[in-house]
């Protein structure tokens, strides 16, 4: 069955960028629906058990493997996407990572001077403030400490975040699976929530299968929540599911052929993280889970940075290598636990195809010089976490992918990229995208403030597109 | 029950979860927790191809023997040592399974026992909620200003931490990439260094970059081992111990280096401390401080900041360094600034290695093949302009060969080709300093005045910092191109009669610093060698012995004292540790109290059946040693029985 609703865009995705991209156009009075594969949680229901937060969360069930396995990807599966399940970290672009997109794209406004405007009103609309140091958990001392004692430079995280009231020992490491205050600046209680007030129609538990360009406007058709399939249509369609959401969906509705570089040029900030086993507690569960980032001129230049993080304890046991009593043993040791993760800025790109079932597939590798990039970045955790008293430091068992970059990268040359400098995909007129699948490359600093600026950017354009 | 399971892919996941969750004390076994009882909310979301694998895995898993389970995770926790694509199945084993066992294990419990067990506290709350606890803000350690020398002593102090704890392995890796920064990078290192002194390119690459290199694969291959901890001998009468040396860090280092090699002498000695766990304040000196240079290829081979701090100035920021007390400082320079660091630092007990001046004497007997030595001459006299702490600055020639070896020394000099090079097709550059000019020129104005005749380069102007190649011929005791350290492109010729006269004339210095032979009998050469009053002894060669970095490097009388380079140098950068180590037991040792008539009189029995040279005396100790550990415990329990008096 189908539906006869025309609408001005139709949204694929409640993610950052979707929900920034939607705000805007229904601001400027289009009419929009927004459709989402994951479900409408708020901060009564989110999941607190960690099995039912990362099944009901994420794709996959929690992560999806890249083809060799060496990489656990995580991808958010939720209205409000990412910014219901990360750190609400927020870092602009730096001149490295612009002057690197430019050459990559040749499109000359992604500069940090064209993007600061927009970095401006994304704070305008969302509530950005500096991590409060002073309440600091143990982790994050080991981490200051430890930088301190090498001589390595770091900074106080920026967080879209409102009153956290860490005074009342509140761990925002609970955050990872919702705020259950409202706190930090997800999508459903920020820019989505004035978009749905605005008279945004939002379908949530829909996943889009389909979509196609029919006469003057767009097809999108999908399976709803109650197993139906159910197609909507449009003048315009913004993709903002995210790199693996809509490389998938390009190439399930055949638009291989007509973009050539579709699926490529993936890329996801590989992190691996250490553990720092001490004789005293640290509680890094405890507090905000992070207040520092590594600010070093040198770990930057070698393409690599430092995050003060911690995780879980399902997590940790998989960080944690072997098994049996031995395992279980240093499980118990969580609470006197440091950890700290290298990022690494990946140079060689991955590539995103589709099963014959439909699921995504994932290749993507380290080359040599990011292997280099994690083995430096390795060496500095493990100076930093002994410096500062770790009786044993281990490297964790498995590496992880949660920046899902690129795919439909920005570019002019139709043959090497997907998306144009007008947002919309190389001779597909009214089929946008803004969200991080338009990356250009790694920029090797947290995507969401860029995403986020970029939508509002994008959107700019497309309002004036559809008035036209 | 399992909806998505059938019974034997649930019999399979408890048997996989027992092994990899067995139970440990107040944490129950996997199967005994029942979180099993979750699996069906994981399996629903996975993607079906990881599901169907999943499912599979686990029937095969439940008809596996327990030992093979083990075997299989343990296997998937080497998968880094395996080839692909063996290794990409085993991780998905690995995340697969797990992933599925510790996300049911540590994620799905509802009473919380689990977490409770692991103390895991994390909980968001508003505010005024009976759960709030009451979290104290912590403020940050304020920070003062200091003055230099100050920060980068507690920088480098600092750093100390993590260098000590890494392993001497771990610490070579460092100097590994180092070296591999300085081989690529020697061009650029060249230009700097010809920029501050003003040496050929080839003097640049062949002592200070082949040098370096050279000395830090020295300190890759062999540091290791040299810096391991020893066993060494225990004597019988400390039977059932065992005695180690342990070559431990020192802590902060203070290298200050010499213009004359500012590249060589500042890695080497940095080096030498970073393998040996020290960290280092590293002042260069201000005629060559290669500024920013070093801060950057230490950053390359990716140090910790903190390692090496550097500090710039003249002497009086070097005083200033070290009056923060160092818990070593190695000098590199002249003998009157070693003797003030050392006058500085004696009320404080600061050890000091001092690599001080040099009056280097090069003695050729008649027997040589004139050529050779004329050749090595003229390279020992004028590597680096002259300007070397070992450069040859007396040449004894033995009289039957004096003028053959004068005239083909003349004319190899005549046609030495000198500039400041860009291409290395230069023999000889300038002077660095010209403090250093003028003091060339005042004894060289000695020698003419009291004599002597030049035979190359006498068209100087006194002034320039191309000196030219400076042979002087006729040359007394008492001039001072043949007592004081020239330190310039300087050749005094002095001849000898016999192998005496040679090592009274090579002796005849303050300094002591090295010297070389030259001569066809070697039974000679080694017996002047070791007469000479020197740190170091090339035979039939000319600065060789620095050119190894196997050999310590230092001298004797006013050239310094202490050594470095080698195994021996390097343990010069450590301290080195003696540990004996004993069992814990109930024995009282037999040189413990109590002391009395009986014990002396079977310690006496012991010590002569120890020391005394006799045969079967090996028997006597044992019976004497039985005999005194007996009595000694019986008199230890005795004397507690007593009352204290």
């Amino acid at each position: 069955m189908s539906e006869s609703k025309f609408y001005d865009a139709v949204i694929v995705g409640a993610g950052v960028s979707g929900s920034f991209v939607a705000n805007e156009l229904v601001g400027a009075g289009l009419r929009c629906v927004m459709l989402e594969a994951g479900k409408d949680f708020d901060r009564h229901t989110y999941p607190r058990r960690e099995v039912d937060a990362n099944s009901v969360l994420y794709w996959g069930g929690g992560v999806e493997l890249t083809k060799d396995a060496a990489l656990a990807l995580i991808r958010p599966k939720a209205v409000g996407g990412g910014s219901i399940v990360n750190q609400a970290l927020l870092d602009r672009f730096d001149d490295l990572a612009f002057d690197s997109w430019r050459e990559q794209s040749g499109i000359p406004f992604l500069s940090r001077s064209d993007f600061d405007p927009w970095y401006d009103k994304v704070a305008e609309r969302i509530s950005i403030r500096k991590i409060p140091e002073e309440y600091r958990n143990g982790n994050a001392e080991v981490f200051r400490r430890g930088f301190e004692l090498n001589g390595y430079r770091c900074a106080p995280l920026v967080r879209a975040q409102g009153d956290c009231h860490f005074e009342c020992g509140n761990s925002c490491i609970v955050c990872l699976s919702g705020c259950p205050i409202d706190s930090k600046q997800s999508m459903p209680v920020t820019v989505l929530k004035s978009a749905r007030a605005n008279g945004l129609e939002l379908i949530s538990e829909f996943e889009v299968l389909r979509v196609e360009q029919r006469g003057d406007g767009v097809e999108v058709s999908g399976r709803a929540a109650d197993g139906s399939t159910v197609t909507y249509r449009g003048r315009a369609l913004i993709l903002a599911a995210g790199a693996i959401g809509n490389s998938r969906l390009l190439l399930l509705s055949g638009f291989a052929s007509r973009l050539p570089a579709l699926g490529q040029n993936f890329y996801t900030h590989p992190q691996y993280m250490s553990l720092g086993f001490y004789d005293q507690p640290i509680h890094a569960q405890r507090g905000p889970l992070q207040t520092y980032k590594s600010d070093d001129a040198g770990f930057r230049r070698n393409g690599f940075k430092l995050e003060n993080v911690f995780a879980p304890p399902v997590s940790v046991a998989m960080l944690v290598p072997g098994f049996g009593v031995a395992h279980m043993k240093r499980m118990r040791k969580i609470t006197h636990m440091a950890c700290i993760e290298v990022a690494v800025r990946d140079t060689n790109p991955g590539r995103i195809r589709v099963s014959s079932r439909g699921t995504p597939i994932v290749e993507k590798q380290l080359n040599d010089e990011d292997r280099r990039r994690r083995d430096l970045g390795q060496d500095a955790i493990r100076n930093i976490l002994l410096s500062t008293g770790a009786r044993e430091v281990i490297d964790g068992e498995i590496a992880i992918g949660l920046h899902l970059m690129g795919g439909c990268n920005l570019g002019t040359d139709p043959g090497r990229s997907v998306t144009s400098p007008e947002f919309h995909l190389h001779g597909l007129g009214n089929i946008y995208a803004a969200d991080s699948s338009v990356f250009p490359n790694a920029p090797g600093i947290n995507p969401s403030f860029t995403i986020m600026a970029m939508s509002l950017l994008a959107a700019d354009r497309i309002v004036r597109d559809l008035r036209a | 029950m399992s909806a998505a399971l059938s019974s034997t892919q649930l019999a399979g996941l408890q048997k996989v979860g027992d092994v990899l969750i067995p139970g440990d004390g107040n944490l129950r076994s996997f199967s005994a927790s029942g979180c099993a009882a979750n699996v069906d909310v994981m399996l629903v979301h996975m993607n079906p191809e990881d599901r169907d694998g999943i499912q599979l895995l686990l029937g095969v898993l439940r008809f596996l023997p327990r030992f093979a389970v083990r075997g299989l995770f343990r296997l998937a926790g080497a998968q880094q040592k395996m080839p692909e694509p063996l290794a990409a199945v085993l991780r998905q084993i690995n995340i697969g399974v797990k992933g599925m066992v510790m996300t049911l294990y540590y994620g799905a419990e509802e009473g919380g026992a689990v977490q409770h067990a692991l103390g895991w506290d994390a909980q968001v709350v508003e505010p005024g909620s009976p759960q709030a606890r009451r979290v104290e803000p912590l403020p940050l350690p304020e920070a003062a200003e200091r003055p230099p020398a100050v920060l980068a002593f507690e920088r480098a102090r600092a750093g100390q931490r993590s260098l000590r704890a890494l392993s001497v392995r771990e610490r070579m890796r460092y100097l590994g990439a180092l070296r591999e920064v300085v081989l690529e990078r020697r061009e650029e290192i060249i230009d700097r260094i010809q920029q501050d002194t003003g040496k050929t390119r080839s003097d640049a690459l062949i002592s200070e970059i082949f040098g370096v290199l050279d000395n830090l694969a020295w300190l890759e291959k062999r540091g290791v081992k040299a810096l391991a901890e020893r066993k060494q001998h225990t004597p019988i009468a400390l039977m059932g111990k065992t005695s180690w040396t342990w070559y431990e860090p020192l802590g902060t280092i203070l290298v200050i280096a010499p213009w004359n090699y500012p590249f060589y002498q500042a890695v080497v000695p940095i080096a030498c401390a970073i393998a040996a766990g020290s960290t280092v304040v590293f002042k260069p000196s201000e005629w060559t401080p290669l500024r920013g240079l070093l801060e950057d290829l230490f950053a390359a081979a990716r140090f910790a900041p903190n390692w090496v701090q550097i500090v710039y100035g003249d002497g009086a920021v070097g005083a200033e360094l070290v009056a923060q007390r160092p818990d070593k400082i190695f000098f590199t320079g002249s003998t009157r600034t070693g003797k003030a660091i050392l006058a500085q630092v004696a009320p404080d007990l600061i050890p000091v290695e001092l690599e001080l001046g040099g009056k280097d004497a090069m003695i050729v007997f008649d027997d040589v093949d004139v050529e050779r030595a004329a050749a090595g001459c003229a390279w020992g006299a004028l590597t680096t302009t002259g300007q070397s702490c070992t450069s040859v600055e007396r040449v004894y020639v033995q009289r039957g060969i004096y003028e053959a070896f004068r005239s083909v020394l003349v004319d190899r000099v005549q046609r030495i080709k000198q500039e400041i090079d860009r291409n290395g097709d230069a023999d000889i550059g300038a002077m660095t300093a010209d403090f250093q000019v003028k003091i060339v020129a005042r004894h060289v104005a000695d020698a003419k005045e009291k004599g002597a005749s030049i035979l190359t380069g006498d068209a100087w102007d006194g002034q320039s910092k191309l000196i030219p190649p400076i042979v002087i011929d006729g040359v007394r005791d008492d001039m001072l191109v043949a007592r004081e350290e020239t330190f310039g492109p300087v050749i005094p010729l002095i001849p000898f009669d016999d192998e005496a006269e040679a090592i009274r004339l090579a002796n005849d210095s303050p300094y002591g610093l090295t010297a070389s032979v030259w001569s066809r009998d070697l039974q000679r050469a080694k017996r002047v060698g070791h007469a000479l009053e020197v740190g170091g002894v090339s035979i039939n060669n000319v600065m060789a012995t620095e050119a190894n970095p196997a050999l310590p490097f230092g001298g004797v009388k006013q050239s310094g004292y202490g050594r470095y380079k080698g195994e021996h140098g390097l343990h010069a950068f450590c301290n080195v540790k003696s540990v004996l180590i004993d069992k814990d037991a109930k024995k009282i040792e037999a040189n413990w109290y109590p002391y009395t008539e009986e014990k002396y009189r079977l310690f006496t029995a012991l010590t002569r059946s120890l020391f005394a040279a006799r045969r079967l005396s090996l028997i006597q100790f044992a019976l004497a040693g039985l005999r005194l550990e007996r009595y000694s415990n019986r008199a230890a329990r005795d004397r507690q029985k007593t009352p204290p008096s």
